[in-house]
């Protein structure tokens, strides 16, 4: 009967860093996305783009298929 | 995986032998192919139910912010949840978790045993459903299980430690991990966007909550297929050690894409209006905590549940904005729910594994009866629907006018 803290913990710090890095990425995105200045719209482009590569990563990580060792 | 639980040889010779080696129908074989007839049904209807108390957990955010009209919503969910159920390769491990001692010493998991924990689980799955609770289906399944555990081998039968470890403690653990993760993502986002832009996260919601809905099929479905392919084991009907068969994850698939489609309007209502009031970057936030923590929880070997993760990261969410409000009573009442699920899905668990015990009779009081309940509590309902059409986004002009004639009333008086 014993808990598997560190491996709580690590989920914790796992999520936070995931859903803060992902939500820093989708509203940085929305906000440089408002703006007149010429280089704003290219920054928030690769911005949504990034949020793009973390949602692929998630689909790779819920189909088993795509990572057997895992 | 699906070896390691199933209790060996002797089940196999119990009712398998009588079952297909005999050559004729003797009363045993018709009893046995009748268990595992009826836990294959109960357990697809099982699937159903899951399907539909779990549709909240991803669409409940992205309906309340308008970011997906809730037939679409819906059906997007459902074909995830069908894509989902036939994607998993690891398939159907062991459905008690380790929670019921089984095999040598412990309890022989038969079909009859399985079919007392079905009926308590769906049974305490459409209590909730009425109350409009988010509760844990795999709760449900393993208090039911547990209860017919009891009665069939005592209390000895199940493993206290790791109902501590892997379920009690986990349930307290989730909603507090996707809260504080819930709100931190909705702090970033209040603090980097400014009013007119937030209404771009709703095309965000769509892939966080479709992620969600993918993740759940891949998980969920794979318990129904364990449990049927338990009983196909136990009964004879399948060799030891052999995994679900492909009709086995085409009906569950189907039984939960199904129940999914169908909504559990209930439900989302409670998570998605009850608890507090959604803005969009709120939904993106809910639902980016929901996605990370379910997929860093399956991955780095700390399970937690799928629908305490989501309530929690719309209490999160709430409490994060400034302004917004927690309902706490209602924050309470599914607390109260996660609660008692277990006890009580083992009640009715050990209670029908108890009248199960008196043979093809007990059976069928049991299905009966539980029918009987089922039929109630759809009749119950009725009194109150609550469908689709409540959760149409109001038109953006008509939100807007009353607002402002308010504020010139206020002026002038």
């Amino acid at each position: 009967m014993s808990i598997d803290w560190l491996a709580f913990v690590t989920v914790v710090v796992a999520a936070l860093v995931a859903a803060s890095a992902l939500m820093a990425l989708f509203a940085g995105g929305l906000r440089l996305g408002d703006g007149t200045e010429r280089w704003r719209r290219p920054v928030s482009v690769l911005m949504f783009g990034l949020c793009g590569v973390l949602v692929l990563a998630g689909i790779w990580l819920v189909v088993p298929v795509l990572h057997p060792g895992l | 995986m699906l070896g390691a639980l199933v209790p060996g040889p002797r089940a196999g010779t119990t009712g398998g032998v009588s079952g297909k080696g005999a050559g004729r129908l003797d009363s045993r074989a018709v009893d046995v192919t009748l268990t595992v007839v009826l836990v294959i049904a109960l357990a697809l209807f099982f699937d159903f139910t899951n399907g539909f108390h779990d549709t909240a957990n991803a669409m409940a955010t992205p309906i309340a912010t308008g970011a997906l009209s809730p037939k679409v919503a819906v059906a997007i969910a459902a074909v995830l949840n069908l894509v989902g159920a036939f994607l998993s390769t690891t398939v159907a491990q062991t459905i008690s978790g380790g929670l019921i001692r089984e095999g040598d010493g412990g309890v022989q998991i038969t079909p009859l045993f399985i079919l007392a924990g079905l009926i308590g689980a769906i049974l305490w799955n459409l209590v909730t459903w009425l109350l409009g609770l988010p509760s844990s289906s795999s709760h449900a399944l393993f208090g039911g299980l547990i209860g017919a555990a009891i009665v069939g081998a005592g209390i000895g039968a199940v493993d206290g430690g790791v109902l501590v470890t892997k379920v009690l403690i986990p349930a307290v653990l989730a909603p507090f991990t996707a809260g504080l993760v819930s709100y931190i993502a909705t702090k970033i986002a209040f603090g980097v966007t400014r009013k007119r832009e937030r209404d771009g996260f709703k095309i965000g919601q769509i892939f966080t909550s479709s992620l969600v809905s993918l993740a759940h099929g891949t998980n969920d479905a794979q318990k129904t297929m364990g449990v049927i392919t338990l009983a196909l084991i136990a009964g004879g009907f399948q060799p030891v050690g052999s995994g679900p068969e492909l009709w086995v994850i085409g009906a569950c698939a189907v039984a939960i894409a199904a129940g999914t489609y169908s909504g559990g309007w209930r439900i989302i209502k409670t998570l998605g209006r009850d608890i507090t009031e959604i803005e969009p970057a709120q939904g993106f936030a809910a639902e980016a905590a929901t996605t990370a923590t379910i997929l860093a929880s399956t991955h780095l070997g700390f399970a937690l549940s799928t629908t305490q993760v989501a309530s929690g990261s719309v209490i999160g969410t709430g409490i994060g904005r400034k302004g917004a409000s927690v309902r706490w009573r209602t924050a309470g009442r599914i607390a109260l729910g996660w609660v008692v699920t277990i006890p009580v899905a083992g009640v009715i668990g050990a209670l029908a594994a108890f009248v199960a015990g008196f043979g093809l009779v007990g059976v069928v009081i049991d299905v009966a009866v539980g029918g009987a309940i089922v039929l109630v509590i759809f009749l119950l309902a009725r009194r109150n629907r609550i469908h689709a059409a409540q959760f149409a986004a109001p038109d953006p002009g008509v939100f807007v006018k009353p607002k402002r004639r308010k504020k010139k009333k206020a002026a002038t008086a």
